[in-house]
């Protein structure tokens, strides 16, 4: 009976959040089609955490790549460690949470064993028998409903923060370990090399970019002059996010071009996105909706912007954005 | 590849212009075509770009020939290639493709490559954009690498040539901040463009015209092309957005609430 | 504002800089830059479109066709996306241009069946009959934008060069012979420097060039200005203000208005047009010889769509697309006294061919660019493009059926000159006597002579209905996606008085211009290219290509 299998990727020593992430969308699926939950991980020195980590995604049986030359992610080294997962677990479908590691690997993997892709998905779901899933086409515009066939192997990656972490794990009695034998590099394999594996930008005190950041604090020309945005700049540190701003701002001078959010400026879909004294010009909403949750902090309860916020304020920017900083235990107070 | 001169090849698609509006048709089977403006992939016009400067900087460049896999239509991001710089174009016909059709359109491309280095040399260096403003999965470069046996570098935002070594660097970590990664790649290989690689320019009007009479190569490979992809049911526009939940009190409490709210039930902290 | 001493815009409108629309042809460096042609066409809307495809017809019917080079230059990314039109258009040049391509094939949309023309007031409407110039029988509604791209593949498929996404800057004249035109370079920085996506300007040279600019085109304007070629009266000019919405209550006839909200001493009128079962095309065209200092075309239109008139089709719609033009309205009289000279001929609204009468000027506009083919082609069999041979062209606009029409409703526009009841009686007078009376020339003076007087007062206030658009949103609304950074495009003069500041940022329907505490502000990127403050104020000039709006059915 073929099986789901999962991969759990590895970032730094644990097991990256998002593969978790695919317990209750694993279990939904083995209940439908009754298959079993296989799990593998692929790393140096990753066997040792390995059941665990499958026991958390209910697994029954994980398949372990370990070696040294495991260590750094190489596409196609990894994707013969996939390969060969799958042909043990005799898995039908292999998910993924969508990382730039599956997007690498997913599209390979899929064309090594024939099997049929559906990337990014942002659900995944059983209907008439059918395995069924939903992506954003067109930068956002459109989704798109696909089915994927009922035989062979599917290969489906799923977008981060879809599903949540079943945190309790699903208890399953003894998770078997299987040993995966990957042959190390090739003279015909892989031949990118890591050699700089640690430049992350994230802790250089350079502001973040915002087409990269997870959490965007916003401001538009109500902000009055350059100077203000410095208590959006506060809440941003606070939250570990980048400060945007609107055109208006931007033509006014407060903030430089390379932070302009809209159509005109950077397109940008975070996972938190605050705007403060932003109105909600059509050309910024279009660069902007797509954010997961939008908050908006404006005196005009008419302002356009609230129409596709997910939680309103309104009143005073400069008095709420302060507290905000304050009640996350920022400097701002 | 001392004595031998480098080939590149740009692989570029023709795509509803991302920055006009699009509007499903009413039986969910695509998008309305009637006002639709097609152009060449933005993130392909990168790897154009890219391919341009290469040439322009290094002797060894023999040639850079653009492909693309689609509709007839599909000539005129080829032209828009050309126009940019690159020196010859190939068109692999499929009539029927579909824009989510990534895997097939890998399989093509990859099939029209082994053609032409049936008679020739095959490319040193291929290059696409990290993904396409249509279907946006980024599929295709990492699948045309596998059907090619090539390594591939994804989502580049620098890249240095030195002889048949490259030195790139990588976006690995777009959604979870910023984190990009070098690697040293031996060519042959594949790399797809991300923004920020470098900026395209407008192309110069005497090559737009140069191109406009150029011939392009077409090859026919639909008959040994099946469906491969997902198959798409039905498009739709994104669902609406829940209405707006106003917080009420005064700064302080409107603050606590929030934070409370961004907590417990976005899950957005 | 409240109070403001009276003034006359011209005061304070910089003169043509003809120092940078006109130039000696000179190498620029390397062969790449320079692109050779036979006959280029300066603008590829309907003007020279049709010219360029007749052209290259003729050539086709000689067997020369390799022999002759075709260029069409266009600032627009694509063809058709700077076009804009009401529209009702007269078939007439299509069927002659394209006769064998069948009526359903040519890219127009439905027959105009009924034909309503009202007086709006406040709230009611009151049915007038529809004037004798303005009936349309035979005439379709259409969108120029689509009528473009058709004529557009046309003209590449019969060989022509289809150059969009290049506007042309300077025009070259060497011993008062016009040799050509060097494009706009691309990638400047905000200060003008050479950015890292730069690409220098291009000289495209031609044997003729035919200017097809549009209305107010920069190098028809610096030409005219530089052969000293006047016209009877001066050109006028009415901003037009178009929106198009998908509607859920389908619109069955063609309506005009006049009246509301456009005061009795300004011209000006509104329209809603049927595109479809579910599109409706509605608009404003106001005068811009108007004496209000605060006059304000799209807060006109805003309100104008709260009018039950207007109201009753657009609920529960949505909009689709917004745009803005303007329209030269002089007429007859306003026609340049040369339509040409060596290596150089005016079509289209360039040259003014309009007839407002009617409403219309697309079928004129492709007419004249296929005389203007017709002139070429003799001039291109002898070799000799001087004027002499050149000027049938002139003689065939002014003296054939163009020339008809207009010398027959000359009076009409200009009869408002004197509000709209005075007018409207000399206008069915004029019509009634096929221009004779009233007698001779009523004299006009520019839009900017007139002396801006009054204040509309929050008349152009846009209304609070859902429908209304702020200028910033309806800027989007027309696909603009010039780049931020773009250096600035049009020229005022420094120092201007608050009045004619507001002046600018009222008339302005893109909101380019803003009146701040610290004087004129202009959001140069917001420019939609309808150039109406290049009649009033500000210059506009040709900037990167591929800036300006995205219309896509306008």
């Amino acid at each position: 009976m073929s099986a789901i299998l999962v991969y759990l990727e590895k970032r730094g020593d644990a097991i990256n959040r998002a593969s978790l992430e695919l317990a209750s969308l694993a279990r939904t699926l083995s209940q439908a089609f009754g298959m079993p939950i296989h799990a593998v991980v692929i790393g140096s020195g990753v066997a040792a955490g390995a059941a665990k980590a499958a026991a958390a995604v209910g697994a029954s049986k994980v398949f372990i790549g370990d070696a040294a030359h495991l260590a750094d992610y190489r596409p196609r080294l990894y994707r013969r460690a996939l390969e060969a997962a799958v042909a043990s677990s005799g898995a039908g479908i292999v998910l993924m949470a969508s990382t730039a590691m599956s997007r690498d690997m997913a599209p390979r993997l899929a064309v090594r064993l024939g099997a049929v892709l559906a990337t990014d998905c942002s659900e995944v779901f059983v209907e008439q028998g059918e395995l069924r899933v939903r992506r954003q086409q067109y930068s956002g515009k459109c989704v798109g409903l696909f089915t994927l066939p009922s035989s062979g192997v599917r290969v489906v990656t799923v977008r981060p923060n879809t599903y949540s972490i079943v945190e309790a794990g699903i208890a399953t009695s003894i998770v078997e370990s299987v040993p995966l034998d990957v042959a190390a590099d090739q003279p015909t394999d892989a031949r990118v090399v890591a050699v700089d594996n640690a430049s992350a930008n994230s802790e250089s005190a350079a502001p973040q970019d915002v087409t990269e950041a997870d959490i965007i604090v916003a401001g538009g020309r109500s902000l009055k002059s350059a100077e203000n945005f410095a208590i959006l700049e506060a809440l941003a540190a606070a939250l570990g996010g980048a400060v945007g701003a609107t055109r208006a701002a931007v033509d006014a001078g407060y903030q430089p071009h390379a932070r302009q959010i809209g159509l005109t400026g950077k397109t940008v879909a975070p996972r938190l996105y605050i705007a403060c004294g932003v109105h909600g010009a059509i050309q910024h909403l279009a660069g902007m909706r797509s954010s997961r949750v939008i908050v908006a902090i404006n005196t005009n309860k008419d302002a356009p912007i609230f129409e596709v916020a997910t939680y309103g304020c309104v009143g005073d920017l400069f008095e709420i954005v302060p507290r905000l900083t304050q009640e996350l235990g920022g400097g701002g107070g | 590849m001392e004595n031998q001169r480098m080939r590149i090849a740009v692989i570029v698609k023709h795509v509803p212009d991302s920055r006009v509006s699009v509007r499903v048709k009413a039986d969910g089977s695509a998008l309305e075509q009637d006002g639709l403006k097609f152009v060449c992939d933005p993130f392909d016009e990168i790897a154009v770009e890219q391919a341009v400067q290469i040439k322009a900087s290094r002797s060894d460049v023999q040639e850079i020939v653009v492909m693309t896999v689609g509709r007839h239509a599909a000539a005129e991001a080829l032209r828009h290639a050309l126009a940019m710089g690159a020196d010859r174009a190939v068109h692999v016909l499929c009539e029927d493709i579909l824009p989510h059709e990534e895997i097939r359109a890998a399989k093509l491309c990859a099939a029209a490559i082994h053609q032409l280095a049936a008679v020739g040399r095959g490319f040193d260096l291929i290059l696409c954009g990290v993904r396409t403003t249509d279907n946006g999965a980024g599929e295709f470069g990492p699948a045309l690498a596998e059907c090619l046996d090539l390594p591939h570098a994804g989502a580049i935002t620098q890249m240095t040539l030195d002889g048949s070594r490259a030195r790139v660097r990588c976006r690995v970590g777009a959604s979870t901040g910023s984190i990009e990664s070098v690697f040293d790649v031996q060519l042959p290989a594949l790399m797809t463009c991300e923004r920020g690689l470098i900026e395209p320019r407008h192309p110069a009007l005497p090559k737009l015209m140069k191109a406009k009479q150029q011939s392009i190569h077409s090859m026919n490979l639909s008959e040994s092309s099946e469906r491969c992809d997902a198959t798409l049911v039905k498009l739709t526009p994104p669902p609406a957005r829940q209405s707006c939940r106003m917080i009420e009190g005064d700064a302080s409490q409107m603050a606590r609430e929030l934070v409370r709210l961004l907590r417990e039930e976005a899950k957005a902290l | 504002m409240s109070a403001f001493d009276a003034f006359q815009p011209a005061t304070y409108q910089p003169p043509l800089p003809l120092d940078r629309l006109i130039a000696a042809p000179r190498s620029l460096g390397s062969e790449d830059d320079v692109v050779e042609v036979d006959v280029l066409f300066v603008g590829g809307g309907a003007a020279g479109l049709a010219g360029a495809i007749r052209l290259a017809q003729i050539a086709a019917e000689r067997g020369i066709s390799d022999m002759l080079q075709i260029a069409v230059l266009e600032k627009a990314e694509r063809p058709g996306d700077h076009c804009l039109s009401g529209a009702v258009i007269n078939p007439v040049a299509l069927r002659e241009l394209l006769p064998d391509v069948p009526v359903a094939d040519l890219p127009l949309r439905g027959v105009v069946e009924q034909e309503k023309f009202y007086f709006l007031s406040g709230g009611s409407a009151f049915r007038l009959p529809v004037p004798p110039t303005m009936h349309n029988k035979g005439c379709h509604v259409a969108s120029l934008c689509e009528v473009v791209r058709f004529l557009a593949e046309r003209a590449e498929a019969i060989g022509v060069h289809m150059l969009a996404g290049y506007p042309a800057e300077t025009l070259l004249i060497e011993d008062r012979c016009v040799k050509g035109v060097r494009t706009a370079p691309t990638g400047r920085e905000r200060d003008g420097s050479p950015g890292p996506s730069y690409h220098p300007p291009t000289e495209v040279r031609a044997k003729l060039t035919v200017l097809c600019e549009g209305a107010r085109g920069p190098l028809s304007q610096a030409w005219l200005a530089c052969e000293r070629i006047g016209s009877d009266n001066p050109q006028i000019y009415a901003l037009g203000v178009k929106e198009l919405w998908r509607v859920k209550t389908p619109l069955r006839e063609v309506i005009h208005t006049v009246g509301w909200p456009v005061p009795h001493d300004t011209f000006g009128g509104g329209w809603m047009y049927p595109m479809s079962e579910d599109l409706v095309s509605l608009g404003l065209v106001v005068g811009l010889d108007s004496p209000y200092a605060d006059l304000d075309p799209h807060g006109m239109m805003q309100r104008l769509k709260s009018h039950p008139l207007v109201q009753q089709y657009l609920e529960g719609g949505e909009l689709q697309e917004w745009g803005a033009k303007i329209i030269p309205e002089g007429g007859y009289h306003a026609l340049p006294h040369r339509l040409g000279g060596h290596g150089v001929l005016l079509a289209g609204d360039a040259a003014g061919l309009v007839n407002v009468a009617s409403l219309k000027g697309v079928h004129y506009a492709m007419r004249s660019g296929m005389a203007a083919a017709e002139a070429a082609f003799a001039a291109f069999e002898k070799n000799d493009f001087s004027w002499s041979v050149l000027e049938p062209y002139d003689r065939a606009i002014r003296e054939g059926e163009i020339g008809n029409d207009l010398r027959q409703t000359r009076n009409m526009r200009p009869a408002f000159k004197h509000g709209i009841v005075v007018g409207s009686m000399m206008a069915a007078l004029s019509w009634l006597t096929k221009g004779s009376l009233p007698p001779g020339r009523i004299t006009m003076h520019t839009d900017a002579a007139i002396t801006r007087t009054k204040l509309q007062q929050g008349l152009s206030e846009s209304s609070t209905s859902t429908a209304s658009l702020s200028k910033e949103d309806a800027n989007f609304k027309s696909g603009n996606l010039t780049r931020d950074d773009i250096p600035l495009h049009v020229i005022p003069t420094n120092d201007i008085p608050e009045a004619v500041g507001r002046m600018y940022a009222s008339l302005c329907p893109a909101g380019v211009y803003e009146w701040t505490d610290d004087g004129l502000t202009i959001n140069a990127p917001n420019c939609i290219d309808c150039r109406a403050t290049d009649v009033l104020g500000p210059r506009w000039m040709p900037r990167e290509g591929g800036s300006g709006p995205r219309y896509q059915r306008m």
